[in-house]
């Protein structure tokens, strides 16, 4: 079986396209993604926008705790401590990613609607700031209901 | 009333015969054992192993050949209604001598890619701590470049210790704490099958 190699690039060298990369701004409808706060990781759950799944919630989770209710086109920031965290989505499966946070660092984290039996996956996966620069004039932050 | 002015901590210079190397210095490297998000165990180690050494004022403190263990954060099997096999993946220390040299900000390196006749990329993403595999059921072969930073300053001795020895190499890019800048990996390892 053909076997594939994914390829991601170097951070540091000078000219490579994710040292550009890291100097682009994240500007999305609501504003810019920051810095994490000192000593501390920042993550970004995001959905793009799709007509897939468009009236169900992503609704991500650590632990117990629910921390984004997120629709089409949405985005939420976290700031976590550094160290092991496991996020999770629950609806006709439950869909687990685990991610280790390192302190200054920001993550990127999409969520996608996929084809359920009866209705549709939330599907938690790993993504990068290109990826959510691509997206980022189109998403609006997610705001807690009070 | 002004606060009392905060004396400067000393640092205490490396001991004779060391060189301290600063935190965040790159560290490039091959991954020695191939990783398949199929098979893959949350927190299985795999093998690393610098591909360029490291040289602190023009002494080479960690020389390109030494070992040391990766580790996956993340894995999970692609599955049907589309959802794609990921991995996440950490390097986690170099041996040098008797001295684990911690690492952080793992990133696997596009150089990979020189072998067009395996290297498709379906979607990828990376992140200053891992590498995040998406796409299909995902490989990352044996011979695979990245790179990583050391996690703090950490002392090594100057001259050669056991584990810790410059393998002898025809002039390699070497890396300085000073420029800060990663060389392009060598491809002097990236295997033909």
């Amino acid at each position: 079986m053909k076997k594939y190699i994914v390829a991601a690039a170097l951070l540091a060298v000078t000219a490579s396209p994710l040292a550009a990369q890291d100097t682009v701004e994240l500007k999305t409808k609501s504003g810019v993604i920051g810095a994490p706060a000192a000593g501390k990781g920042l993550i970004v759950f995001y959905r793009p926008g799709s007509m897939m799944g468009m009236a169900l919630g992503c609704t991500v989770h650590e632990g117990t705790a629910e921390l984004a209710r997120l629709g089409s086109g949405k985005y939420y920031t976290v700031t976590a401590e550094p160290g092991k965290h496991v996020y999770n989505t629950e609806g006709e499966a439950k869909d687990v990613l685990n991610l280790e946070v390192e302190p200054d660092e920001t993550y990127f984290v999409k969520c996608k609607i996929g084809m359920g039996v009866m209705s549709g996956r939330a599907n938690l996966s790993p993504s990068d700031k290109a990826a959510f620069a691509q997206k980022a004039k189109g998403l609006a932050i997610w705001t807690p209901k009070k | 009333m002004p606060a009392a002015a905060v004396p400067p901590v000393e640092v205490a210079p490396p001991a004779p015969g060391y060189v301290r190397v600063p935190a965040n210095t790159p560290v490039v490297f091959d991954i020695l054992d191939p990783i398949s998000s199929k098979t893959a165990k949350i927190d299985a180690m795999f093998t690393i192993r610098t591909t360029v050494p490291v040289v602190i004022d023009g002494k080479t403190v960690i020389p390109a050949g030494a070992l040391g263990q990766g580790q996956i954060v993340h894995a999970a099997k692609a599955r049907a209604m589309g959802k794609a096999g990921e991995l996440i993946l950490a390097a986690r220390y170099v041996d040098c001598g008797d001295v684990h040299v911690t690492l952080r900000g793992f990133h696997l390196d596009r150089a990979g890619k020189d072998r067009a006749d395996q290297a498709f990329v379906a979607s990828m993403a990376f992140t200053p701590a891992g590498f995040f595999v998406v796409g299909g059921e995902s490989t990352v072969m044996a011979g695979s470049h990245a790179n990583a930073r050391l996690m703090s300053a950490v002392d090594l001795r100057v001259e050669p210790t056991p584990n810790c020895v410059a393998e002898p190499a025809p002039a390699a890019p070497t890396i300085s704490a000073t420029d800060g800048a990663i060389p392009a990996p060598s491809t002097a390892n990236v295997p033909t099958k």
